[in-house]
């Protein structure tokens, strides 16, 4: 008898492990998590770039408009890098929310897998943004990755 | 004894995991919240770079033509 329940009970445990129901929960707080965290990012860069054009328009206004032309020239591939990296990881928010919307109606391991993949990419892609943010001397706003 | 314990507690959990649906309604609505936030953040910066980004190029353009 003794053996029984056990067996019912590690296969009970086995079966639900292997649902992966609890883990869509914790890729659903990644998600958020990475969204707010782009958000902060789309804002520090927003403030970074208003603050570099009031300069070069200072530049100009002091009859100085083929140097405010240089300093606009060599701001300007350095925001699109970062506003790349931000879009991309924006970009993945959404297509892991897509897939949580998908996720519901599936089971068993390569869902389970799928998840851990997603965590993954997010984790990834908020890493990015924050290094790429930083590289301009931009700190993300209330927070934290 | 305590094995049998101890799985009957890590069961216990996992199925309040998948009978708790008003926690995960909550997790998702609060993650839908910050999706949304998300969306507005992004389009209202990139529409703001472009208007700063008009602006100052304009400013150059005009500062250039004034001078001899």
């Amino acid at each position: 008898m003794r053996s029984f329940v056990l067996t019912f009970l590690l296969g009970c445990a086995l079966a639900l492990t292997l649902t992966g129901c609890g883990k869509l929960p914790q890729l659903m707080k990644v998600n958020g998590t990475t969204a707010v965290a782009v958000t902060g990012a789309y804002r520090g860069l927003d403030i970074y770039d208003a603050k570099k054009m009031a300069d070069i328009q200072a530049t100009v206004k002091t009859g100085k408009p083929a140097e405010a032309e240089a300093q606009l020239n060599a701001y300007l591939p350095k925001y699109r890098i970062a506003r790349t990296s931000v879009d991309v990881a924006a970009i993945a928010v959404e297509e892991s929310a897509l897939f949580i919307q998908q996720a519901k109606l599936m089971q068993g391991k390569a869902r389970q897998q799928k998840i851990i993949t997603w965590i993954a990419t997010l984790t990834m892609a908020g890493a990015d943004v924050v290094a790429k943010c930083a590289a301009i001397g931009i700190k993300i706003p209330g927070g934290a990755l | 004894m305590n094995v049998l314990v101890d799985l009957g507690i890590s069961i216990v959990k996992k199925v309040w995991d998948l009978v708790a649906p008003e926690d995960q309604a909550a997790i998702e609505a609060q993650m839908m919240t910050a999706l949304g936030d998300m969306r507005a953040t992004r389009k209202d910066t990139g529409e703001a770079h472009e208007a700063r980004l008009a602006e100052t190029l304009a400013m150059i353009a005009e500062a250039k033509k004034a001078q001899p």
